[in-house]
Parts: C-alpha cells; structure tokens; sequence
C-alpha cells in the first residue's frame, strides 16, 4: 500500500491568484507594510463589522499592524519558518488556503483543496519550512488525510497521507522533526449534511503518531471508550514534546467529562484531573489550548462556557481563571497569555473585529 | 525584535461565572422556561411514550393475526408514533442527548446507507437475535430505531407481513417497536423526575449541575429552535432539494419508504412553533424589541403555507418544478427563523452571540 499517495496533474487546481484588491486589501504600499510586518508576532483571523472575514498581524502589544482580507471565514494561521510567509486556513468545511507574503514582495495566493476535500482549519510546516501540511476531510470515504504542499514551488499540493483517524483538526510536528502528531477529533461530516456529525455513537477520537519519513501511523492512542464522545481537536506542545489537547464532548454537554490532557512523546495519555465545577463550567467544549513554557503553564479556552482556565503543567492545579463572553483565542506571551474574544476584546481592549478562535506566534 | 512583557492579568473569580447579564430579572427570565417544560416539553415526551407503545401493540398485533388490516394498522401506528417523535427530536439537551437515545431511535443523516445495509444483512442472514427485545440495545444503533422499522414495516418485502409465515420480519419489526417504546418510556420519565434534569433546567443556581444561572438557562431555551432548524435545513431539506441541474434524488429524504418525509418537516415546524408560542419567550424581550415576535410569526405562517402545499411523496414534489422550487424557499425560511431565535431574540435579551462559540470548531 502506498502512504503517500501522489496528486495527480488532473486532480491539481490552479492556484489562483487574486486580483486587485480584493484579497490584499488595507495595504497602502508594500514598503510600507514590510516595515510595519517586521514587528508581527502574531496572527489570528476574524470577522469585520461590514461581514468581510480577514487575518490581522499584530504587535508583541496586540497592536493590529496590519489587516489582510480573505475571500470567506478563516481559522487557525501559520508562520513559515522562513519568517516572511503567513498561511491561513480556511474554517472547516473551507476549501482555501492564503498564502500571505508579509514583506508583500509576492502576490498572495489562494490555494484550493482538491476535489472531494475540505479543510479543517488547521497546519503545519515541516521543519524545514519546504513542506506545509493541512488537515483535511476525504468525505466520501470518511476518512482523514493530511495534504501536502510544496513551499518551494508555489505550494503545489503534492499528495497527500491517511491522518490515522476521521476528522483531523489541530497538528503539531514534535520537536525530533521527524514525528507528527495530529488530533483525529473522530467526526465523521459531509458538506451535503452540513455541520451534522453523521457519527455521534460511533466516533472514536485518537492521537496519532506519524512518521514523516514514510507518512505511516507510527502509533494512535484513544482515550477510554466510556469518553469516545470527546472529540479531541486542539493542541498545544511543550518544549519536551509533551502536548496537551482539548477536547469538545459531542454527547451531553452538561456531563462533567474530562476535557483536557496530555500526551507524551511516546504515547502516554493522561488526563486532566480538573474540579468539576471547572469542567462544567466549559460546557463541554475547549476551543483553544495554549502553552507556556516560561511560566509552566497550560491555559484552556471555552467559548461555550465563556471562560479561560490556566493550570499548572506540573501539579494540574488551577492557577487563574477568567471569565469573558466567547473567550477563544489565546497564545503564550511572556510569563502571561495574550488572550481574544469573539465580542471583540484583544488583550483586555475592545476592537472593532470579532475574533475567530486562534492566535498563533510567529516563530522568533 | 521588540519586546514588550506584557502580561495579562487573570481575574480571579472564585464563584460561577456570569459573564453576561440579562436585561431583565431572574425571576421574569425564567418563567418561559418553566411554563415551557411544563406545558410543551413534557407533554410531548408523554405523548411520544403513548404513541410509541401503541405502535408496539399494533406490531405485536399484526404478529400475531398477520393481514391486510393489521398491517395497515401496524403502518398507520408507526406513522403516528414517528410524527409524535418528531415533536420532541429537536430537544436534544438531557435524557435524549443521553446513553446514545437520539442515534438509537433516529439513526439519521444515514449518509451511507447503514441502516438499510444492516437491517437487509440481518434479514439475509434470519439473525434470530433481534426478535427479542432486550438484545437490540447491545446491538448497532441503526437496527434499534425508526430507521429500521420504517424498512421492515414499508420497505421490499413488507408486503408479506400480511401473511401468515414471516415471523421472523414481524418479530424483528415487534422487537424494534418494544426498543422505541421503552426508550420513549425513559426519556418521559427521566424528564418528570422530581430530582431531574427539568428540575435543574428551571431552577439554575450555583449548586446546579447543568445550570449555573439564569442565563445559561435561557441560552438553552434560545439555542434549541436555533439548532433545531438548521437541523432541518441541513438534514431533511437540503437533501431533497433538487441541485442547479434540476437532479434530485427522493430517496435520499428521511422516511420517504412511508411517505413521511414531509409530515415529519411539518410536524417538526409545527412543535417548534408551540415551543415558541407557548413558552411566550417575547414577553421577556425589551419591549422596544417585541416584534421580533411578529417576524417569527409571519415566518412560522409563511412555512405554514408552503408545508400544507407539500404534504405528498417527495418523488412527487421534484417532479413539479412550482413545488420544488417551494422547498428552496422553505430553506430559506429556515435560515431566517434560524437567526431570528440564534441571533435577533437571543442579543435582545443581553446574551451573548458570539462569533467563536455560535460555530462551534
């Protein structure tokens, strides 16, 4: 059996470019936008008050510094590591891909999803920067696979491998630079149904291990089938590779699962041990997962319930909580969080932008 | 690179969250709520459990004297315990989001056609398992439900029911009747036990499991006809409607073996509408915002309207071009009821809309 399997010239779409300011919008020079950029460490997507969806970069302050249109709803972003390039990806079920060049030298591009693909909203670059990789959906066969695309020439997709589960969503490459680990949420969805989970008592979420050398599944680990309902979505790794997850529970919402845990390296899986009162307080639903190496940390966002909640990496106890209506996006920022909301509020501030429900960090 | 530590300080709050704030008091907030399950949502759970054991007595019947007459009744009992189901399907918070009880009464969008699959491989293979009740809740959810018994009752072959010598269909058909039925019986009782989860949905307080405060609670009233049509729209209509190139496909539509698929739709606004107007929920909205209660009136009529047009085999409604066009308009209806409850009623009243939790990802 290949694992890579190829994308063939016909299954290729062209990756459009688009014209006039339509997509590049708000960039009066791009001189201008190239200084403002060198300081972006920051991105995250959004929705305007005119209904027009774009990504901002922003300051260490959560300055807006600079605002990119997107032709629909983005989600999560990723900076190259070549420091220059912003991908972000559509929300789910999305079929684009922009590719933003910051210092504005090239014309951004929209890259599409295949035919019989869709996005899930997140990615990652290998380490090298050549390679970017996209969650995806495979929905008629109901099953998840990870695209690839080739930075090097104008991100071509090049194929494409099984993500070791349904439903991919967040992804991660784990410090060796030879391990992917990626979050199978285990939803089974098809566009001509919508949002509708066509598998609710059947999912089976995991966390799958997979080799980038060959693109096989090294190893999956499952959480125990009495919480096979937590689609577990979001992640955020720590310098030892230890990543932590947060989990959305697709049954009852008012039962007080576990929503959060860890897994190690080499696969071990642990949970949360948060109070319940905490757990309930979620609503059954983590939005966004955010580490802290500096203050040894781990902060997870519930829009549902409208709460952020910072524990402690190494006791599991609760250090902070913080209650702001649609809290969602969060990312480490000195000792503290730089956290958003999608009411409007950046960084304690309110904005005229609604925010989507990730922040990412650009690589220093 | 510029460097700024900036940190952001937590509010520390030791007691539940409230992070938004009702424009009106609690007191007032919650009687829609309570006049609500009182008056809609228990009742209907009552009904459905009534409807569910008739329709199993009208199997058992049809079992044990097959004929013409006893099938008819048979079918007639299933086609009014799925309408009473679908007055209460779209209360998908406590006992029914609960042990798998949606999936295993309504296995659907069934995208893949693993019901019929099922259900045909155990016929071929005269599993006689699934002729006893108490078996099938081990079993796949798509043998334990409606999905299953619209097949064995309407589907090929059901015509044999009629006569003496099927007992193995019948006695599938009986089991997944008594399945449905027991089912019904739990979710009506679970929803009028004294320590519940109806209790805990019209009384929130701090100490509350489900429901910290008011708002919660009337974020729960509010989301469920939000949800409950784009359930609809997503799950019965779109199916249906015919694409760009006018092709359509008929059986992709919910019980259209049984010629249910749009009494069920009707049914479904029909409930929605008594969920609406019997919980009075406008009377809580600011009254400078009260004819949002108009707007969802004159959509409910509007649907009205068009349902009473189609209540006929879906494979008819796509072969008139005026009628399938109707179900276009009647999507369109419901993304319009869909933000009128989801959007319009619910920031009236000081909840929050938000942006990342209204799209769940």
């Amino acid at each position: 059996m290949r694992l890579f399997s190829p994308t063939t010239p016909i299954d290729r779409r062209a990756f459009l470019t688009a014209a006039g300011g339509a997509f590049l919008a708000g960039l009066a020079s791009r001189s201008a936008a190239a200084l403002a950029n060198t300081d972006a460490v920051f991105a995250s997507a959004y929705l305007d008050g005119n209904g027009g969806f774009g990504v901002a970069l922003l300051a260490e302050d959560a300055t807006v510094l600079h605002r990119y249109d997107l032709p629909e709803r983005g989600h999560d972003a990723v900076f190259g590591p070549d420091g220059r390039t912003l991908v972000v990806f559509a929300r789910r079920p999305g079929t684009f891909a922009a590719v933003i060049d910051m210092r504005g030298e090239d014309e951004p591009l929209i890259v599409h999803a295949p035919e019989g693909r869709h996005y899930y909203g997140h990615g990652c670059f290998s380490p090298d920067g050549k390679l970017l990789f996209s969650t995806e959906n495979d929905y008629d066969n109901a099953r998840g696979v990870i695209g690839v695309y080739d930075a090097t020439d104008g991100f071509r997709r090049i194929g494409e491998f099984f993500s070791g589960g349904i439903g991919p969503h967040d992804m991660t490459v784990l410090p060796d630079g030879r391990t992917m680990l990626i979050a199978n949420g285990g939803l089974e969805t098809h566009p001509d149904y919508g949002r509708a989970v066509l598998n609710v008592a059947t999912m089976k979420p995991n966390l799958a291990f997979i080799d980038l050398a060959d693109y096989s599944v090294l190893s999956v680990g499952e959480l125990t089938p009495d919480l096979h309902k937590l689609s577990i979505r979001h992640l955020a790794m720590a310098e030892d590779g230890t990543t932590w997850f947060g989990a959305q529970n697709q049954g009852d919402i008012h039962e007080a699962l576990p929503l959060a845990g860890s897994i190690s390296p080499d696969g071990d899986i642990r949970l949360l041990d948060l109070p319940e009162d905490e757990l309930r307080s979620m609503r059954g639903y983590i939005g966004s997962v955010a580490y802290n190496g500096r203050s040894g940390s781990v902060l997870f966002t519930s829009p549902q319930g409208n709460v952020a909640v910072e524990v402690a990496c190494d006791t599991g106890a609760i250090r902070n909580r913080m209650d702001l209506p649609d809290i969602c996006g969060a990312v480490d920022r000195g000792p503290g969080y730089l956290l958003s909301s999608g009411m409007g509020v950046l960084d304690g501030r309110h904005t005229d932008l609604s925010w989507d429900n990730h922040i990412v960090r650009r690589a220093i | 690179m510029r460097i700024v530590a900036a940190l952001f300080l937590f509010v520390l709050t030791l007691s539940p969250a409230r992070a938004i704030e009702l424009t009106i008091g609690d007191e007032e907030a919650m009687k829609p709520v309570r006049t609500l399950v009182a008056a809609f949502i228990q009742p209907g759970f009552e009904r459905f459990a009534e409807q569910a054991e008739l329709a199993e007595i009208a199997v058992s019947s049809l079992c044990k004297e097959p004929g013409d007459r006893s099938l008819e009744a048979a079918r007639n009992a299933f086609k009014d315990s799925a309408l009473a189901l679908a007055r209460i399907e779209f209360l998908r918070t406590g006992p029914l989001a609960q042990e798998n009880r949606l999936e295993r009464l309504l296995f659907w969008p069934d995208r893949r056609g693993i019901a019929l699959r099922q259900v045909q491989g155990v016929i071929a293979e005269g599993d006689e398992s699934v002729t006893d009740p108490a078996n099938l809740p081990e079993k796949s959810v798509a043998l334990q439900g409606y999905n299953a018994l619209e097949y064995l009752l309407f589907g090929t072959g059901s015509d044999t029911l009629a006569e003496p010598g099927d007992a193995f269909r019948c006695g599938f058909a009986h089991a997944v009747a008594a399945n449905i039925h027991l089912i019904a019986a739990q979710l009506s009782e679970e929803w009028t036990q004294e320590d519940g989860f109806a209790a805990a949905w019209t009384s929130p307080g701090p100490e509350n499991d489900y429901f910290r405060n008011t708002e919660e609670a009337i974020s729960e009233l509010l989301s469920i006809p939000s949800e409950a049509f784009e359930i609809i729209r997503d799950q019965r209509l779109q199916p249906i409607v015919p694409e760009e190139d006018g092709k359509a496909n008929p059986k992709s539509a919910l019980f259209w073996r049984s010629d249910l698929t749009m009494p069920f739709i009707r049914a479904n606004f029909d409930a929605l509408r008594t969920y609406f107007e019997v919980s009075e929920m406008i009377s809580i909205l600011p009254e400078d915002q009260r004819w949002l209660g108009k707007s969802i009136e004159f959509e409910f009529n509007n649907s009205g309207d068009i349902l009473s047009r189609l209540q006929m085999p879906v494979a008819s409604i796509l072969k008139d071009e005026d009628r399938a066009g109707e179900l276009g308009y009647l999507v369109i209806l419901t993304q319009s009821l869909q933000q009128l409850f989801g959007t319009q009623v619910t920031s009236a009243l000081g909840l929050s809309v938000g942006f990342s939790s209204l799209d769940g990802d």
